[in-house]
């Protein structure tokens, strides 16, 4: 491949991410609505989705652009005219790299490199608080470490090996609230809830600035929610675990945090939790039956999709 | 003018279990440590031994020399060092609970209105009556 090459494509990559992060920004009203019929963990499992389409979907339009010149028609640059920069495999892409094609390649590493460094810190400070921690509680046989605080918390800090927190406050209070919400803790230790965060953080690096904010705070509340519906599930009744939460809310009320506040987050827990069952579900195997369609129409679609692309490059370049 | 205190030494699973020990028994030498956490693990007195000896060298235990032998003992008590690695701690749950690589029951951070907790509540209650209806 040669250096031009190599920086249209780049600048390919960063052309469909924006556009594709733009396309949800635009149509977000839209799928907000849907994904709030969807079951937490499958509303879950659809942000992360959505959090690395921009990156994703650009590698595979990428892909599918070189497939016209690796034998599908090899003189297809010719046919279809010399007039933009070309993305193949045989041909020089005629066109040299404009500072326009040069800013849009820098600025996809850039953003690379700044998911791949806020990835690394995350990483860092999850394995470096998680061992701090356990050096200030002690390991219960159930796998529960214990914290010397009086404060009720509980919570989870790991990403591969995620361990579960609860402070002796939490674990004197009545056994009801114990159980419950250790069971929510638990399906984040399940879930691996903190490594997905971190995952879709690094992949909302190449979502624009916007809607990226956006799925982040949505994914973490889809995460609690479907933590909660795991507990709501285990014992039976959403009511109760909604009873607890507010506890909990009001516990810490007595010994405040200062900090900013997420007033709407409880308030969607708490109903999503009292709303009757029957939500649409969105399983992996659904999710894969999508991407495999999307992959199988990207290739079905390739010498098109490669002129429209090189077209539309022609005029941002 | 405030002088920040420097973090707590970082302890491998060893070096806590001995100082586990020396918490739960005031003081102990090398053989006794070994006797109490050394034999089940399969390792020898001079694996304990250097355990304590890199203890001391981290200022979390205090050796005194009787006879021929050290006697070691903690130089904090096991509430102080568990409060002052969860203050170490701090710093960085806040940081990712913020971006989301903590996940909390309650969010640490959160300031809810009360009134608004009253509402849930009494929301909560009408679903309950509905429910048993």
């Amino acid at each position: 491949m040669t250096l031009e090459l190599l920086v249209l494509s780049l600048a390919t990559i960063a052309a469909v991410s924006i556009l594709m992060s733009a396309l949800i920004y635009t149509l977000w009203p839209v799928l907000r609505g849907v994904l709030g019929r969807l079951t937490p963990a499958a509303e879950s499992r659809a942000l992360f989705a959505l959090s690395s389409l921009p990156l994703f979907g650009s590698v595979l339009v990428l892909a599918a652009c070189f497939l016209p010149s690796l034998g599908l028609a090899i003189d297809h640059c010719v046919h279809h005219g010399l007039h933009h920069p070309h993305l193949c495999l045989h041909h020089a892409p005629l066109v040299a790299p404009t500072l326009a094609a040069l800013a849009m390649a820098g600025f996809i590493v850039v953003r690379a490199a700044h998911a791949s460094y806020r990835a690394a810190r995350g990483l860092f400070r999850s394995v470096s608080t998680a061992r701090t921690l356990c050096q200030a509680a002690a390991p219960r046989a159930d796998g529960v470490h214990v914290l010397p605080k009086e404060q009720p918390e509980a919570f989870v800090v790991g990403l591969l090996r995620p361990k579960l927190f609860a402070s002796q406050g939490l674990l004197s209070m009545s056994e009801d609230v114990q159980r419950i919400v250790l069971a929510h803790e638990r399906a984040h230790v399940h879930r691996r809830d903190p490594l997905r965060q971190l995952i879709a953080t690094a992949f909302l690096g190449f979502h624009l600035p916007g809607i990226a904010g956006i799925i982040r705070r949505r994914l973490q509340v889809a995460a609690e929610m479907a933590a909660d519906a795991h507990a709501a599930d285990t014992f039976g009744d959403g009511p109760r675990v909604a009873d607890v939460l507010l506890k909990l809310t009001r516990a810490h009320h007595a010994h405040p945090v200062p900090g900013v506040g997420f007033v709407g987050d409880l308030e969607v827990r708490v109903h999503r939790l009292l709303a009757p069952r029957g939500r649409e579900s969105l399983g992996p195997a659904a999710l894969t039956a999508i991407i495999g369609a999307a992959t199988l129409s990207a290739v079905a679609c390739a010498e098109p999709l490669h002129h429209a692309v090189e077209t539309f490059l022609g005029l941002l370049i | 003018m405030t002088t920040k205190r420097a973090n707590l030494p970082r302890l491998g699973e060893l070096e806590l279990a001995v100082l586990e020990h020396l918490w739960k028994v005031g003081e102990a030498d090398v053989l006794e440590t070994h006797a109490a956490i050394g034999k089940r693990r399969g390792i020898t007195p001079n694996t304990v031994g250097s355990a304590l000896e890199r203890l001391s060298r981290k200022k979390l235990v205090i050796r005194e020399k009787i006879s021929h032998a050290y006697r070691y003992r903690a130089s904090m008590d096991r509430e102080r060092f568990h409060a002052r690695k969860l203050v170490e701690a701090a710093g960085g749950m806040k940081e990712l609970a913020s971006e989301g690589l903590l996940a909390a029951f309650v969010e640490m951070v959160a300031e809810t209105r009360s009134d608004a907790l009253d509402q849930l509540e009494a929301l909560i209650r009408v679903k309950r009556k509905e429910r048993n209806r």
